[in-house]
């Protein structure tokens, strides 16, 4: 034993070949050891198996006073490895185990609409400001280029600091000069000044900041224009671009009634008042929500970033978003593996169907104020939809409160980790998903054909099934795919407010006009959200325009071919969790599930540091332990008894 | 050390074969069937079950990082001792993501999602920083201690060491580090005692007798015992 250390272990091993031991040994006489038993057959010395355990358990060696109370041990006793596992270190580490296998970091999906950035600005030397960021929302609240900004003065330095209620008054102070097509425009542009906010990502309400008062409207509806002025779409009020009454000044931006003030809205009747709008003729102005959409809203003058900036964003600030999604699904994964609240651990299987979810303020608030406003042109969907938990009240959402976790119920069709957002947006497709989901869960792995696959296969095809060289995996990807149907693509939102259609025409519509129908109807959907989104998310996210379809099969979505299959539907409607079914389903002729075959593999590989050897003609076939250890683990749906069975083994207590 | 020299090579050998090593393929012809239709082994994408390839693999990062602190022990501000690095703003953890824990192959499971565990050159290079820097941190915590001193628990520095003494200070570190409880006469035992000597060199004030240790600690943690899975 004494040489066999210094054989596998010693000091200078791995540097022994730099260092000029040359030749080296063979391979048989290198593990020869003198009397002829190989070293790795030997059982490790009982501290060094705790050592191992130690690694396995906790992710951490044992501390000094560990290994006094195993001294003259054969054995590490299972107490030691209960309380390894009690502790948080086992929790931690079964973190780890996840994160190897289903990579639940979502950071980089867009989760915001850039178009409501805010960014802060000098608006005197040394002195800082917030404002909106891009040159379109300016021009639309200032007029001009939308290069102008606010001034350093208070709002209420302005008289009347406000009109129609809450709009700020802009003080007119120039002319830009603007090519538009071939002719150049004198555009007028006005500055307002800024007001004292304390923004929703400053936790102490004595730090106020300046930000200007156009980006500091709290208003979440504003008062609609009266008149349509768009010539393109007689219901909607254009604010750009255009000079509707001819004085050579581009509407709005206007001071219509000589107060000195660039006009929010415009008076097209000519009765020196801004107009409001009554189009339904209750003698009440017409309300439309802020709903921060970005591409076809037409006035906005009226909207700024809401109360303390809540609607506004700034890509920092989805980094605690993107932590804490990965926090939250890390948290339902603690459930099932080490337990929480010193309660024990739930089965395991179920971690995959329990639809409880950890919210925290930086996800409340995402949700509340984010989700709602995301377009999609850039953006991933993740509004919440039948199915969701509801939101507390505004009150209870504290952006700041990373550590403030509360859990809410959902509903089907969600399906635990799987239609968490750490999930969905971490594998945007669900291909991806179910790609994903067949690797961790069913310890099955894709692989290219090695030949060029042209029998029973159509060489041209939008269908990937029949495709020649694609079918060879999405004969198998396909349906798997379509269990993750009722969830968006790029995104992490439910489509359960959607009736789904699946054929490719109906009626003489798209498949995709289908999908505007269903949106313009569907009163679950913000109106903004339905006429403004509507187009993007059928032509994106739910059938795609495939009318006629593409020669390349690169943007195909399942749900188009369901005439040709009709498990498309079937799965569809199953949802996540039909596909759950499939992996904690017995095998056929076997006493396990495939869940626990890929959780054994993969955990053995976890802890032993290789793979089992599960090739049942050689003489060191684990095939038959993977199987006893899977049955066992089908029947008890317990991680820890798993890990503890993987731990006594003699495999793992020899020198590795 | 020739003997000793070839294991370096088999290990890297193992891991490379490990590596090349072809696999088999799936067959997935049954539409809406998620298994393939032989319910054998499936094996992924670089497997090397064909084979039967032992491998080694060193600490992955995040072990390093709960490693060496435990090892290391407490300094006398009781605050747990780590290898730092200069970033920026000041030191911090070497382990961390503002360290070197990227760079050393930490996967963020967006770019980067598997953590390549062969104890490379690379790795090679930052244990011989992390054991210098470490060792010498241990060294200072010790000399303001008065007594439960990490390196040299049982052996006096103040006054030269018997060799019991130096043999159950070589036990003690060999126990805190790699997990191994020697007898008298081991091999390993015996190549320690040699670093001890080599570093502590022909005096045996106390200067030297730290050194010894100092350099017996740096050896530990530079033994694939310690990092080899």
């Amino acid at each position: 034993m004494k040489r066999r250390v210094v054989t596998l272990f010693g000091a200078a091993g791995l540097l022994g070949l730099v260092l000029g031991a040359w030749p080296p040994p063979t391979l048989p006489e290198a593990h020869a050891e003198e009397g002829g038993q190989c070293a790795l057959h030997e059982i490790m010395p009982i501290e060094r198996q705790l050592r191992r355990a130690s690694y396995a358990l906790r992710g951490h060696p044992p501390l000094l006073a560990e290994y006094d109370t195993i001294e003259g041990l054969d054995a590490i006793p299972d107490a030691t490895l209960d309380d390894f596992m009690e502790q948080d270190s086992f929790r931690t580490q079964m973190r780890r185990f996840h994160s190897k296998y289903l990579w639940p970091n979502p950071t980089g999906a867009q989760l915001y609409n850039v178009g409501i950035t805010v960014s802060s600005f000098n608006i005197a030397p040394g002195m800082k400001a917030w404002d909106t960021q891009f040159a379109n929302r300016r021009r639309e609240y200032r007029g001009g280029n939308g290069s102008h900004r606010c001034q350093n003065k208070p709002q209420t330095d302005l008289q009347p600091s406000y009109q129609l209620g809450d709009r700020p008054v802009c003080e007119v102070k120039g002319y830009d000069s603007i090519q538009v097509a071939n002719a150049v425009e004198n555009r007028q542009w006005c500055q307002e000044g800024w007001v004292l906010i304390q923004p929703y990502w400053e936790p102490d309400p004595n730090n106020k900041v300046k930000v200007c008062a156009f980006a500091a409207q709290t208003t979440e509806s504003w008062t609609t224009l009266d008149e349509p002025t768009d010539p393109n779409d007689p219901t909607k009020v254009d604010t750009l671009g255009e000079d509707l009454n001819g004085d050579a000044v581009l509407d709005p931006g206007e001071d219509v009634n000589n107060n000195g003030f660039l006009d929010s809205s415009g008076d097209y009747d000519h009765d020196n008042q801004l107009d409001k709008a009554d189009a339904d003729g209750d003698g009440q102005p017409d309300v439309a929500r802020c709903s921060y959409l970005q591409q076809d809203v037409k006035s906005r003058a009226g909207c700024g970033c809401g109360p303390r900036l809540n609607f506004c964003s700034q890509f920092s600030h989805m980094v605690p978003i993107w932590i804490s999604m990965q926090e939250q699904f890390l948290r339902l994964v603690d459930e099932h593996t080490s337990g929480v609240d010193g309660k024990p651990a739930k089965a395991y299987s179920q971690i995959l169907s329990n639809n409880r979810i950890a919210m925290n303020g930086p996800l409340l608030h995402f949700y509340r104020y984010w989700a709602t406003s995301a377009g999609l042109g850039g953006n991933t969907y993740n509004a919440l939809h039948t199915g969701d938990a509801p939101l507390p009240s505004d009150s209870a959402i504290d952006f700041n409160a990373t550590e403030d976790w509360t859990v809410f119920e959902r509903q089907v069709p969600h399906a635990g980790i799987l239609t968490l957002p750490a999930y969905t947006l971490r594998f945007q497709t669900n291909r991806g998903r179910a790609n994903r989901f067949r690797i961790a869960f069913m310890d099955r792995y894709f692989e290219p054909p090695s030949v060029y696959e042209q029998d029973n296969c159509l060489s041209e095809t939008g269908d990937l099934t029949k495709k020649c060289v694609c079918k060879g995996c999405h004969a198998v990807l396909e349906p798997l795919a379509a269990y993750f149907g009722p969830v968006a693509e790029r995104g992490s939102a439910l489509l359960t407010d959607f009736v789904p259609q699946f054929e490719g025409s109906k009626d003489g519509k798209t498949a995709v006009a289908q999908c505007r129908d269903q949106w313009k109807g569907n009163d679950a959907i913000l109106p903004l959200h339905r006429d403004i989104v509507g187009n993007q998310f059928c032509g994106v996210l739910y059938t795609g325009d495939y009318d006629p379809p593409p020669p390349i099969a690169h943007r195909l979505t399942p749900l188009y071919f369901a005439a040709d299959h009709p498990w498309i539907e079937d799965n569809y409607d199953a949802g996540p969790a039909g596909l759950v079914s499939l992996a904690t389903t017995n095998i056929e002729g076997k006493t396990y599930n495939l869940l626990a075959q890929a959780t054994v593999k993969h955990m053995f590989e976890f802890v032993l540091k290789r793979e089992m050897k599960l090739d049942p003609t050689t003489p060191d076939s684990e095939h038959a332990l993977m199987e006893q250890l899977a049955t066992d683990f089908t029947n008890s749906d317990d991680l820890k008894s798993l890990l503890k069975a993987l731990v006594k083994l003699d495999t793992f207590r020899r020198w590795p | 050390m020739r003997y000793r020299a070839w294991c370096g090579l088999a290990v890297g050998l193992l891991l490379t074969a490990t590596s090349v090593v072809a696999c088999s393929s799936d067959d997935e012809s049954a539409e809406g069937s998620p298994v393939a239709r032989d319910d054998g082994p499936n094996k992924k994408p670089g497997s090397a079950t064909e084979v039967n390839l032992p491998t080694l693999s060193r600490l992955t990062v995040d072990e390093l990082q709960l490693t060496v602190p435990l090892i290391a022990g407490m300094n006398e501000n009781a605050q747990w001792i780590q290898w730092l690095v200069n970033k920026g703003a000041g030191p911090v953890d070497a382990y961390s993501n503002e360290g070197l824990g990227k760079m050393m192959g930490r996967p963020d499971f967006v770019a980067v999602t598997n953590e390549a565990t062969a104890p490379d050159t690379l790795y090679v290079k930052f244990a011989r920083d992390m054991a210098r820097e470490v060792c010498q941190s241990i060294r200072k915590s010790d000399e303001t201690r008065s007594g439960n001193f990490t390196l040299w628990s049982q052996a006096p520095v103040d006054s030269a060491a018997s060799d019991d003494e130096i043999t159950n200070n070589l036990n003690r570190l060999i126990l805190r580090f790699l997990g191994l409880r020697l007898q008298a006469g081991d091999d390993l035992l015996e190549t320690y005692r040699q670093v001890y000597l080599a570093a502590r060199g022909s005096a045996t004030d106390s200067d030297a007798q730290k050194n010894g240790w100092q350099g017996v600690c740096m050896a530990l943690f530079q033994d694939p015992a310690f990092y080899l899975h």
